[in-house]
């Protein structure tokens, strides 16, 4: 009896590692972390359907990697405020040139 | 720094008068709001105290070269200003290369001339038409950039007519949905007005600084032009001003 228990000690570990040895081999299954086969979003999160998300580089700064509430688009610029935007822009380019003209240069 | 290289200049300028002998000729204190002026109206000042002390014939020929090749880098900024500008009509544009042209050419053949100059009056002769026979400083600046600012001035009319119809539609779609569209409709009016003012200003300018010349200045007739040019486009610009921001008042009052 005391001359046959590390023998058997050393068949069960042997077992072990085989058993060990071929669960390994298997085929692997995915660490699900969410029971949920699909994406799970938060409620104030959309999924992104161009997929566009999943094509960066994933750099930071890289705003295809951004979440997808970031990539909400910006509102349209009112037309009408860009036309006068524009317009105040020529005017001001305009005061310079009437500016400039008042330079008599000492003549 | 602004006072001293205008005064120094133009003191410059009339001792080289003096020096010339040439009493006739007047050179009046132009307002110089811009310190140094183009190119730099005190660039000069060392040459024209040499010259004022010596009087030498190579002396003077450094002041007068240096005053000429001032006036070839104002022009090219003026060169520069007509290339830039957006506003500024394609004939137009090219009405004032010309005139730029002339200037820069002119004035290189007239170094040409006063540096193979030998004697003592010549050269004073010369040094003189730098600034009457050409004045590129109270004709040709101004003539550029005021053209420039009323071409500018114009071009903003159609801006502003696209901008009308846009905000007059807007106007009735909100009417159509019962709003209140009195202060908006108010706005839009003023707006209309105050182009239509600016316009009417700018309109005649640029026809009248285009036809100005060196001789109109050198008899009075061109600095009036240019000074009441510049009073009508100034006042153009406020209503242009105003007009946005009546504008911009529509859009307030439509929200």
């Amino acid at each position: 009896m005391t001359r046959l228990r590390p023998r058997a000690v050393a068949l069960f570990g042997a077992a072990l590692i085989v058993g060990v040895a071929l669960a390994g081999c298997g085929p692997r299954r995915p660490a699900a972390t969410s029971a949920a086969p699909y994406p799970v979003y938060a409620a104030s999160q959309t999924p992104d359907p161009s997929g566009a998300a999943d094509s960066g580089s994933g750099e930071p700064g890289d705003p295809s990697s951004a979440s997808p509430a970031s990539l909400t688009s910006p509102a349209t610029p009112d037309p009408a405020a860009s036309e006068l935007d524009q317009i105040n822009q020529l005017i001001n380019d305009i005061n310079n040139s009437i500016q400039d003209s008042s330079n008599g240069g000492g003549e | 720094m602004f006072w001293r290289f205008g005064r120094g200049v133009l003191a410059a300028v009339a001792a080289t008068a003096v020096l010339a002998g040439a009493g006739t000729v007047v050179y009046s204190a132009q307002p110089n709001p811009v310190a140094g002026g183009p190119a730099g109206a005190g660039l000069c000042s060392g040459q024209a105290s040499t010259a004022r002390a010596a009087a030498t014939v190579s002396d003077l020929r450094a002041f007068g070269d240096c005053e000429i090749g001032r006036r070839i880098t104002t022009l090219g900024q003026l060169s520069s200003a007509v290339s830039a500008s957006k506003g500024l009509a394609s004939s137009d544009a090219a009405t004032l290369s010309g005139y730029i042209a002339a200037s820069k050419s002119g004035l290189t053949r007239l170094k040409a001339t006063l540096d193979a100059e030998t004697r003592l009056p010549a050269v004073r002769a010369d040094i003189l038409r730098i600034v009457a026979g050409y004045r590129v400083y109270v004709l040709v600046g101004p003539q550029v950039r005021l053209t420039i600012a009323a071409d500018s001035e114009l071009a903003l009319k159609p801006h502003f007519d696209q901008l009308a119809a846009a905000l007059a539609g807007r106007i009735s779609a909100a009417q159509a949905r019962g709003k209140d569209i009195a202060t908006a409709q108010a706005a839009l009016d003023a707006m209309n007005a105050a182009v239509a003012a600016a316009t009417a200003l700018a309109a005649p300018v640029r026809a009248q600084l285009l036809s100005l010349s060196v001789a109109k200045y050198n008899t009075g007739g061109a600095a009036p032009v240019i000074r009441n040019a510049r009073t009508a486009l100034i006042q153009a610009r406020s209503d242009f001003r105003s007009a946005a921001q009546d504008g911009r008042n529509v859009l307030a009052a439509l929200k």
